[in-house]
C-alpha cells in the first residue's frame, strides 16, 4: 500500500513539467498548442493631407507607408478604414462621403471596402516588410468645411 | 480658380510629424485548443501555459480595443467552420491602455454549450486587437482553433 502511494507521486513529479501545455479536464487531456505569434510596425503612423477642396482626389506616394512583418511566420496584411467624426467611409464619394483606395504599386488604387476592408498582402515573409501608399477621393460636398477630419486606416496582420 | 475653397484642413492627422515607427505583438497568432468538451468552460490561458499577451511597441502609450469576430469565408482554416455564436468567447477586458512598450494579459474565456450537435466538431473564431485613435493604426487577429470531442 505505502509503496503503492509512493509510485504514484514520484509519476506526478516526473509528469509535472509536460503538463503546461496539457491539462486535464474530467478524465480528457485538453490539449492547447501555439503555432505562432503575430507581430506588425507601421511607419510612419500618421500623414497630414493639409488643405484641400470639395471633390479632389488626394494621394501619397506608392511607397509612403511601410508595413512590416515582425512575427515569426509568414503573415496576411488586411487594411481597414474608419469614419471621420463628421465623414462616413464609402465606396463612392458624395457629400459627407469620401473613398479610401490603396495601392502597392502607384498604378492601381484598390478600394478599402468600409466595414470589411481589403487584403493589402498576403504571405509576407518573417522581416519582410510590403509599402503601400493611399489616396483619397474628399466628399463632394460637405456640411463640414474647415473642420479637420482625422480618418484611421488600420493594417491588421494574421499568420498566413 | 476653384469655386470652393474652404480651407477644409484634412489630415490623418495634424502634422506629418516624424512619429516612431510601432506595432503591436501578440504570442498568440494561432491557437489550437483539442479535446474539448461539451457543456465545459474552460480558461484558455491557463491551459495554454503562455497566456494571451499583447505588447505594445510603440514607443508612446497605445488605447487598445479587442474583439471577438467570426471568419469570413475566405478566411477559414480548412476543416474549420465558423464558430456558432462568438457569444462562447469572453474576454475579461475589451478595451484598455497600454504604456510604451509595455504589455498587457488578457483573460480568454471559452464556453462550449451543452448541446450534442457540437460535438465533434471544429471551429474558427479570431480575436481582432488594434489600436484606437491613430491615425494609421495597427492590429493583430489571433486565430483561435478549437476542436470539441
Amino acid at each position: 500500500m505505502r509503496k503503492g502511494l509512493m509510485l504514484v507521486l514520484a509519476l506526478a513529479l516526473v509528469l509535472a513539467p509536460c503538463a503546461a501545455f496539457a491539462a486535464t479536464s474530467g478524465q480528457i487531456a485538453v490539449t492547447v498548442t501555439i503555432t505562432q505569434s503575430v507581430s506588425v510596425t507601421v511607419t510612419p503612423n500618421a500623414y497630414a493631407f493639409g488643405a484641400t477642396s470639395e471633390s479632389a482626389t488626394l494621394a501619397t506616394a506608392a511607397d509612403a507607408f511601410t508595413a512590416t512583418n515582425d512575427g515569426n511566420g509568414k503573415e496576411n496584411l488586411g487594411i481597414t478604414v474608419a469614419d471621420s467624426a463628421n465623414w462616413q467611409a464609402a465606396t463612392a464619394a458624395a457629400k459627407d462621403a469620401f473613398v479610401m483606395n490603396y495601392s502597392t504599386n502607384g498604378t492601381t488604387w484598390n478600394l478599402i471596402t468600409p466595414v470589411t476592408g481589403a487584403q493589402l498582402a498576403t504571405n509576407v515573409a518573417k522581416s519582410a516588410n510590403q509599402k503601400f501608399g493611399l489616396q483619397l477621393l474628399v466628399p463632394t460636398s460637405t456640411d463640414f468645411g474647415g473642420a479637420q477630419q482625422t480618418i484611421g486606416v488600420t493594417v491588421t496582420a494574421q499568420a498566413s | 480658380m476653384q469655386k470652393t475653397l474652404f480651407g477644409l484642413l484634412l489630415s490623418f492627422a495634424c502634422a506629418f510629424t516624424a512619429h516612431a515607427a510601432g506595432g503591436l505583438s501578440s504570442n498568440w497568432g494561432e491557437i489550437v485548443v483539442e479535446n474539448l468538451e461539451i457543456g465545459k468552460s474552460y480558461d484558455l490561458n491557463k491551459y495554454a501555459g503562455s497566456p494571451f499577451t499583447i505588447v505594445n511597441n510603440f514607443e508612446s502609450g497605445v488605447d487598445l480595443k479587442l474583439k471577438v469576430l467570426l471568419p469570413q469565408a475566405q478566411e477559414l482554416k480548412p476543416g474549420y467552420e465558423p464558430i456558432p455564436d462568438i457569444s462562447w468567447v469572453k474576454l475579461d477586458k475589451e478595451g484598455f491602455k497600454v504604456g510604451a512598450l509595455k504589455k498587457e494579459v488578457v483573460n480568454v474565456k471559452l464556453t462550449i454549450p451543452n448541446d450534442k450537435q457540437y460535438s465533434g466538431k471544429k471551429y474558427h473564431v479570431w480575436i481582432w486587437t488594434h489600436t484606437s485613435g491613430q491615425a494609421m493604426g495597427v492590429g493583430l487577429k489571433s486565430r483561435i482553433l478549437i476542436s470539441i470531442r
